[in-house]
């Protein structure tokens, strides 16, 4: 039995069962980059399936990444029909549940009664206490994920298939996938609060007809098969991204060790940026010969350390990789790996484009 | 002495050296408790995990990334190891000291206290006829028939009311009581209220630590705020 694993991703690309894959690593390695190429990739070889691509990085690129404005509603990729992007914007998402905290207390006010509020909110004051909570950013793209299960399970509205994260780096994103833990912990310590105290509490919010043990238990169940499909490796895996230097080694492994203990599928990781001095022989500098003496070193330790996992190692285009022609390009060498003397080409060609 | 006092003072004994030994316990029962194997695995773990973590700090983790990443995926599952096999330890010492505990308690506090229940009334010594009547009836008949002689005061006043009442002169039952004597189960609180004071003076002479009193240096701040003259600058 052949035991190699191949240094590419087409086995994730052709995958038909994945629901949710992340994308993930230190800051400024080419996350974004890399998990627009995933998408495209996969949006290009299972065209019959529709595929969302989620920054939740609050320092947004797809827009940059695809030269066109993304908002916090799914649109298509101009030129493609079956991959789609959105960028959760946490201040923008604060704003619209502001306003309709101002609207709802504006009817309310008719009574005379709202109209402190109202005003209290005009300001955007709910919107500014909430956004300072530490890890607001990840409970809104948690909101997202719920959001997308439960369309999904309904059949409302516009479905993917697959959804592909380009996660914030990996502080945040730990934190975001603890958040199913986290919050499944929590609901079952209400869920006993609320099962003694439910019809006090139900009492209380009668006004405004809110069943709260109710609702509590629908968000405990939909944390629940989050939780379920986030460690299923049928359905969920994490790709890292990261470049041949020791900080970004460092943290990859951290992460890699942090994803094993939530029972994350995790067993790829893209090496970007690398050099290939010794067979770029028009543009060869010295500068570059020792960066990428130094890049092969961290390459060899890469391999020795993560021998079961699809090491990908991607090259240093000439110029941004920006543009869906450009990203399209530079994406086939996830599919089938970047052979520097057959498409070193390749990497100057994007130069011109944009 | 006694046979009763004896067997007392061998009981308080055994007790006072159980008590002044508690802090020893552990390391004593660790050297018979079952977990002793465990200890041994545990302290060998420390071991290996203490030498991988000089080596790793001795190595560059630049050009040694490989074997030091390696060595701290070794280290965080020596950790996990090491407090696996310490919750165990932990457990299996509680268990062991809950048998030694109930060991305990039926060895030494059950037969004691059984054995104060049933000798309580034990004359320990007898009170020359001249000591006994120095003191009032009612102390004397604490001493000799310990503290159930206050709780039945009331009754035995009533009793021989009665006898009065009755027209029978004489002595009363209780009044057979042998109050020229001390008995054990006074004997034995006695003893040990001498003891509990000797071990707080001895603690608080000597084995407590001094209290330093409270300074009364002036603050840096409070100092500034001193006037030293009178003298006022203009702008």
């Amino acid at each position: 039995m052949d035991l190699t694993v191949e240094p590419n991703l087409h086995s994730l690309i052709t995958s038909t069962t994945h629901k949710w894959i992340f994308v993930g690593g230190k800051g400024g390695v080419g996350k974004t980059t890399s998990s627009c190429s995933i998408a495209i990739q996969m949006a290009l070889s299972q065209p019959n399936k529709q595929f969302l691509l989620i920054s939740t990085d609050p320092a947004h690129n797809l827009s940059d990444a695809f030269g066109e404005k993304f908002g916090k509603d799914a649109r298509k990729v101009t030129g493609m029909n079956n991959l789609s992007c959105m960028e959760i914007d946490p201040s923008a998402a604060l704003k619209d549940m502001n306003d309709m905290a101002v609207s709802r207390a504006n009817n309310n006010g008719s009574d005379g009664q709202g109209d402190d509020l109202g005003s209290l909110l005009q300001g955007g004051a709910l919107a500014d206490l909430t956004g300072s909570i530490p890890g607001i950013d990840e409970a809104l793209s948690f909101m997202e994920v719920m959001k997308h299960i439960k369309r999904q399970e309904q059949g409302e509205g516009e479905t993917f298939d697959t959804v592909i994260f380009d996660t914030a780096p990996t502080g945040h994103t730990l934190r975001f996938l603890q958040l199913p833990n986290t919050l499944s912990k929590l609901l079952e310590k209400f869920g006993e609060i609320t099962n003694k105290l439910g019809p006090m509490l139900n009492s209380f919010m009668g006004a405004g007809n809110v069943d709260i043990s109710g609702k509590l238990n629908e968000l405990k169940a939909n944390v629940e098969t989050i939780r379920q499909q986030f460690t299923d490796p049928d359905l969920t895996t994490f790709v890292c991204v990261c470049i041949s230097e020791f900080l970004s080694l460092y943290e990859t492994e951290r992460l890699i060790q942090e994803l094993i203990s939530y029972d994350m599928d995790v067993n790829s990781i893209i090496v970007n940026q690398l050099l290939f001095a010794e067979n770029d022989q028009e543009h060869n500098c010295k500068r570059c010969q020792a960066r990428w003496k130094m890049q092969k070193k961290y390459l060899d330790q890469i391999d020795e350390l993560y021998e079961d996992f699809h090491v990908v190692k991607m090259p240093l285009c000439a110029g941004e990789i920006r543009g869906l022609n450009n990203l399209t390009k530079f994406s086939q060498f996830l599919n089938k790996e970047y052979n520097p003397i057959t498409d070193g080409k390749v990497i100057y060609e994007l130069e011109d484009k944009e | 002495m006694h046979w009763a006092a004896a067997v007392a003072i061998f009981f308080i004994v055994v007790t006072k050296f159980l008590q002044y030994t508690n802090k020893y316990h552990e390391k004593w029962i660790s050297k018979f408790a079952p977990g002793n194997e465990l200890s041994k695995k545990y302290l060998a773990k420390v071991k290996e995990r203490h030498e991988l973590k000089e080596f790793n700090n001795s190595i560059s983790a630049q050009d040694n990334y490989a074997k030091w990443t390696k060595n701290n995926r070794k280290l965080d599952s020596l950790d996990k190891e090491i407090n696996n096999l310490k919750d165990e330890i932990q457990s299996e010492n509680k268990a062991f000291q809950a048998h030694l505990h109930k060991l305990r308690l039926l060895a030494l506090t059950v037969p004691f206290f059984v054995f104060k229940i049933m000798y309580g009334k034990t004359p320990v010594y007898k009170l020359s006829s001249s000591t006994s009547t120095l003191f009032p009836t009612f102390v004397s008949g604490v001493w000799s028939q310990g503290w159930l002689y206050v709780l039945l005061h009331p009754l035995r006043t009533i009793s021989q009311k009665w006898h009065i009442m009755e027209g029978k002169f004489g002595a009363s039952k209780f009044d057979d009581m042998a109050l020229q004597s001390v008995s054990l189960g006074i004997w034995v609180w006695a003893l040990m209220n001498v003891i509990n004071g000797v071990e707080f003076i001895v603690k608080q002479l000597f084995l407590t630590p001094k209290m330093e009193a409270p300074a009364s240096v002036e603050t840096q701040e409070e100092k500034a705020l001193d006037a030293v003259d009178d003298a006022i600058i203009l702008d």
